[in-house]
């Protein structure tokens, strides 16, 4: 190897440790709730709900549905009377719209650094230099996400994804609890270990990124409650009893970085998978290739959660230094909620068709599950095991051919007898579909 | 705090401006030739761009008929005399922005209405500029 190669790679290095960054997690408030209320200004101060694709159950709340206490994934028809007492303007979910303004979102949001990871439909981490002003920093990012796209978000800041994660909780926890101290914007500043000691006092180990619900039982059957009480366990027995996922997890609280952007912890719900080119790539046949294995670790997530999506969000990025950098997201719904391989690779191929430009140098290429069911009555095919015979893949190529591309659309149908509306109360398409604008 | 250029938004430089200026030719010679792209045209900041219909007849004066589509950009700043998309206790108008001294007034551009004086008590907020309107002339 050359010298200068050598030399090269060996200060990349070390500015690389020298330098402090920080994780940004970024994530907007009740979602698809401001998604509506963006187009519908009436029902900005009422309360809100959205329900899944045949208005089975709730996937959105606003905070005054939450206070109801009904809880996310509810069945729609159980709190009927509490809805209509409550005057809750309920809608069905509109994934065209959600997947949009998600898409405008994260391309506000790579406009304050280059180093993103697209987490979820609504959530995205950031890596940024350490700077003077945090706080001054986190409010431009809201401000300027509500004043483009209009949704408002919680901003939060630490060494690592796991802090930047509590962060995010603290900024948004005490917003809601109308204290608003923080007005959406907290720095986790592992220095201040005042801070650090409260926080990590008030907040119970089920906020911890990476553990779930399971893991949560065991500890809590332990007598760990809240992060302090994890922190003064010894290492090696936690170690012992719950493995490298554990001291990755304690790590990461304690400031060191295991995790770095598109790397995540087994148990999180990161729904997405990104990914760095290490060298910028053009063609359209590797990026194909790159999709692909990212619909693969899509796909083996929702299979190992029993999730199935009903949409995909596709999007590519060139270098930011670059002239012209070019940020494009992709959004389209899939046939049929689904965790198959075959099908999701058939639609990622068509957004990633639509976003790509020749000529150009693609530095990151990523795919998002967005539109989550886990009810298997909303997935018709639940059935039988199409992956490994690759069946459904196999017919609907018969039928694009027969009957021309994307012809058919399984509807989802109402099997809940309970249910009375099926998609009634669906918004329009207002940034997707040229006939549905909003009319002023 | 990070400088004020990492902050900015960008403006996108098209290819063939950058070519000219750097002076020497470049592999992307072969899109200097490409057609106009309206997109690139009309929107400066995509993620903040939204398209609106007008169902009203308050906005003749400025051009603006029923049917037609407005580009609203939300990411510029309202000036004295903008056409805007305005939230009005609750309710969506398209107004032209008018400012005197620390006097607010939403104006129509047809003397069929009225105006909108915005004062403490009234519910403001500007969704966003309108940029562009198109109007159809198909018979």
């Amino acid at each position: 190897m050359k010298s200068g190669v050598w030399l090269h790679m060996l200060f990349t290095a070390l500015k690389s440790s020298f330098m402090s960054q920080l994780f940004v997690l970024v994530d907007c408030n009740n979602f698809y709730v401001s998604c509506e209320r963006l187009f519908d200004p009436k029902i900005r101060n009422n309360p809100v709900a959205v329900l899944s694709n045949n208005d089975g159950c709730f996937v959105a709340r606003s905070d005054e549905v939450k206070q109801l206490n009904i809880p996310m994934g509810a069945p729609f028809f159980r709190y009927k009377n509490e809805i209509k007492n409550m005057n809750v303007k309920v809608f069905s979910s509109n994934y065209a719209l959600y997947g949009d303004i998600s898409a405008r979102v994260m391309k506000v949001l790579a406009e304050f650094s280059q180093n993103i990871e697209i987490y979820s439909i609504d959530e995205a981490f950031l890596l940024i230099e350490e700077c003077e002003n945090i706080y001054e920093f986190g409010r431009i990012i809201k401000e300027t996400v509500y004043k483009k796209v209009g949704i408002p978000v919680s901003v939060g800041f630490g060494k690592t994804k796991t802090l930047a994660k509590l962060a995010n909780h603290t900024a948004k926890f005490d917003a809601r609890k109308g204290k608003n101290i923080f007005n959406g914007v907290f720095y986790l500043d592992i220095k201040n270990e005042a801070l650090v000691n409260n926080v990590f006092y008030n907040t119970p180990i089920s906020e911890i990124w990476g553990i779930g619900r399971k893991l949560n039982i065991k500890l809590n059957n332990q007598g760990i409650f809240n992060i302090n009480n994890l922190l003064d366990k010894s290492r090696t027995l936690l170690y012992k009893k719950y493995g490298m996922l554990m001291l990755r997890l304690i790590k990461e609280l304690e400031g060191e970085a295991f995790y770095t952007l598109d790397t995540n912890p087994d148990d999180a719900k990161s729904v997405s998978s990104t990914r760095s080119f290490s060298k910028p790539i053009s063609s359209l046949e590797l990026l194909k290739g790159a999709v692909a294995m990212h619909v693969s670790n899509i796909s083996r997530k929702l299979r190992k959660n029993s999730l199935y999506a009903g949409s995909i969000n596709v999007f590519v990025m060139t270098n930011r230094f670059e002239v012209g950098r070019y940020f494009k997201i992709a959004s389209i719904q899939l046939p049929i909620s689904c965790n198959y391989n075959s099908v999701i690779t058939k639609f990622a191929f068509m957004c990633l068709e639509q976003i790509f430009k020749r000529g150009l140098l693609y530095k990151k290429v990523g795919v998002i599950a967005i539109n989550l069911t886990n009810s298997k009555t909303e997935n018709l095919f639940s059935e039988i095991d199409y992956e490994k015979n690759d069946k459904i893949g196999n017919v609907l190529d018969k039928i694009d051919k027969k009957f021309g591309r994307n012809k058919l659309r399984i509807g989802s149908f109402n099997i809940n007898k309970n249910t009375e509306m099926a998609s009634d109360h669906k918004s329009k398409n207002y940034t997707t579909s040229w006939k549905d604008l909003l009319l002023i | 705090m990070p400088s004020k250029s990492t902050i900015k938004t960008k403006k996108k430089i098209p290819f063939m401006e950058s070519l000219v200026s750097a002076g020497f030719p470049s592999p992307a010679e072969t899109f200097i030739d490409r057609s106009i792209d309206l997109n690139e045209e009309l929107i400066d900041d995509e993620p903040a761009t939204f398209f609106v219909r007008v169902s009203g007849l308050s906005m003749l004066g400025s051009g603006i008929f029923p049917g037609d589509t407005l580009i609203v950009d939300r990411s510029k700043n309202v000036k004295n005399g903008s056409i805007i998309i305005a939230i009005v206790d609750g309710e969506f108008t398209v107004k032209k922005f008018v400012k005197d001294g620390l006097k607010i007034t939403l104006q129509p551009t047809n003397q069929n209405f009225k105006e909108i004086i915005i004062d403490k008590n009234t519910q403001f907020e500007v969704w966003g500029v309108v940029t562009y309107v198109i109007h159809s002339l198909k018979v």
